[in-house]
């Protein structure tokens, strides 16, 4: 790439492409109120397709994954049946509403079994076994399979959706960031890490910070010195901002002047991670659905599936951000961090890097967040102002506050 | 989960000098190796990154003579110590200290997923 279009590159500008977000400062209230919060329980999470996880994650008939869902106030049971199809469900009994499987997270077994009165169900969901069955009057063991959940699958992404009937498939929902993302093997790659905090902040202000890379060179100081936000793109910025309706996507470039740590060299010898270079402009090179500008210097793609999640895509490796709204002032955090599966140890050790510098990395930008939250509750801005880098975060409020608006307009309930 | 005790494992010959380690440093689990260089002095870190960082590319030309999979004993101990250098490169190089600075508690962020 020439220097002239390098520059370019760095020094274009976003926002003023799309008139209809205009440049101006966005009001504090969507973080802070309540009743905005009411609102997007409404219209947008309780509408939308939420991420809950890979199906490489539940590779084996009786693999399941129990999660509760603090918004929804259910906890979802998604498991892998004898059959190998895989099915969501709540955790709920039907006999009086026990719970099913208490802890939380993923595990394996051959049946549900209810705690409290042994009610058994298959992996399907079926109800198999009631102790004292002849002492109910009229059961049908047929109507109570457990209560489904609707879901849907994109290249083996699982997502849930409180509805019943959504208004969109997930493809329809996912639109053209599915075309742009199609192609990344995901099902070649496997979970290798997952990571959880809760923290007492809007669930926007925790997405915010991973939607901008304004904050890298003064927040990943200790973790990400100089592969990003030095050189000659010496903010750090995005490039390549795509629109894909309610999502949208960007590329992060690395220091095309980067020098890696001894170990950073150690582990980009060994295999695919955050410090290995890769050519991003060599079609050879380059995996598919990932870095459509074809920039050299590649190091990784925001994708932000609206509403709570993103699919960041890179060579060899992605990763995953669930923002589980608890409250309008409180966020369950998961990340989750997939790699190539290694063919040799020295991949596998190779890996090990990249897995703690994510680790460790992400600890420089949490700390960020509750002062924030207090600091906007406490009344003493009105509204923030967006530089062009910060187009992002523009635009997840303007979807965010059309779609309510054209709910309240059309006075769904 | 360890089977038996470290102290009892014995490295191959060719990493005898690593001997020493493996009761404290060939840990199994992410949490257990994050805990051992939150808790401990730098100067130990250190140590352990300057034994170890010379061997890392012997240790992964071993164990690439195993198939992906379940390790014998030995080499799953060599494992967990090429991972507990991961955790000591990043402070020795990067953070010049424990634990990332500025960072949050890492009580606070959980590892949900700590099998490999």
């Amino acid at each position: 790439m020439s220097a002239s279009r390098a520059l370019d590159m760095y020094d274009r500008i976003y926002t003023t492409e799309f008139p209809e977000f205009g440049t101006g400062p966005v009001p504090v209230e969507s973080y802070i109120s309540p009743e905005y919060f009411a609102l997007e329980r409404e219209h947008v999470f309780r509408k939308s397709w939420l991420l809950f996880c890979h199906d490489t994650e539940i590779p084996e008939p009786g693999d399941f994954i129990v999660k509760d869902i603090a918004f929804l106030g259910t906890s979802i049971i998604v498991a892998r049946g004898i059959d190998r199809k895989v099915r969501a469900f709540h955790n709920v009994c039907r006999h009086r509403g026990g719970k099913l499987v208490f802890e939380s997270g993923r595990d394996h077994a051959k049946a549900f079994v209810c705690p409290m009165h042994g009610w058994a169900y298959g992996l399907d969901g079926a109800l198999r076994g009631v102790p004292e069955q002849d002492r109910f009057f009229g059961l049908d063991k047929k109507q109570c399979s457990l209560p489904a959940v609707t879901y849907d699958t994109w290249n083996g992404f699982i997502f849930i959706h409180a509805q019943e009937r959504p208004a969109q498939t997930l493809r329809e929902h996912l639109g053209s960031l599915a075309d742009a993302m199609d192609g990344y093997p995901f099902e070649a790659m496997h979970l290798v890490a997952e990571y959880e905090a809760t923290l007492k902040a809007n669930w926007k202000i925790v997405l915010n910070i991973f939607q901008e890379s304004y904050h890298v060179a003064m927040v990943h100081r200790s973790v990400v010195p100089t592969q990003v936000a030095t050189g000659p793109n010496g903010a750090g910025r995005l490039v390549y901002f795509r629109l894909h309706g309610k999502h949208r996507s960007a590329t992060l470039p690395r220091n095309p002047d980067f020098k890696p740590s001894p170990t950073e060299a150690l582990a980009a010898e060994f295999s695919s991670g955050f410090s290995k270079m890769v050519d991003g402009s060599s079609p050879d090179e380059l995996w598919p659905g990932m870095n459509p500008g074809r920039i050299p210097n590649f190091s990784f793609d925001i994708n932000v599936v609206f509403p709570i999640n993103f699919i960041d895509l890179a060579q060899g490796w992605y990763f995953t951000y669930e923002f589980w709204p608890i409250s309008v002032s409180e966020t369950r955090f998961i990340t989750k961090l997939y790699f190539e599966k290694p063919t040799t140890w020295s991949q596998r050790i190779g890996q090990e890097f990249t897995i703690v510098q994510v680790r460790d990395g992400l600890m420089e930008d949490l700390p960020m967040l509750e002062p924030n939250q207090d600091a906007l509750m406490s009344g003493a801005i009105k509204e923030v102002l967006l530089s062009d880098q910060e187009l992002a975060i523009r635009h997840h409020h303007h979807v965010l506050d059309s779609t309510i608006r054209r709910a309240a307009e059309s006075g769904m309930p | 989960m360890r089977s038996k005790s470290n102290e009892q494992v014995m490295l191959p010959e060719a990493f005898k000098p690593l001997q020493p380690l493996v009761a404290e440093w060939a840990l199994p689990t992410e949490h257990e190796r994050r805990e051992k260089r939150a808790t401990s002095p730098m100067e130990t870190i250190q140590d352990y990154y300057d034994l170890v960082g010379p061997q890392m590319r012997a240790i992964a030309a071993h164990l690439d003579t195993f198939a992906i999979g379940t390790l014998p004993e030995p080499e799953t101990a060599l494992f967990h110590l090429a991972q507990m250098y991961m955790e000591t490169a990043i402070a020795v190089e990067f953070f010049g200290q424990p634990e990332v600075p500025r960072g949050i508690a890492r009580q606070r962020w959980a590892i949900a997923h700590s099998r490999r």
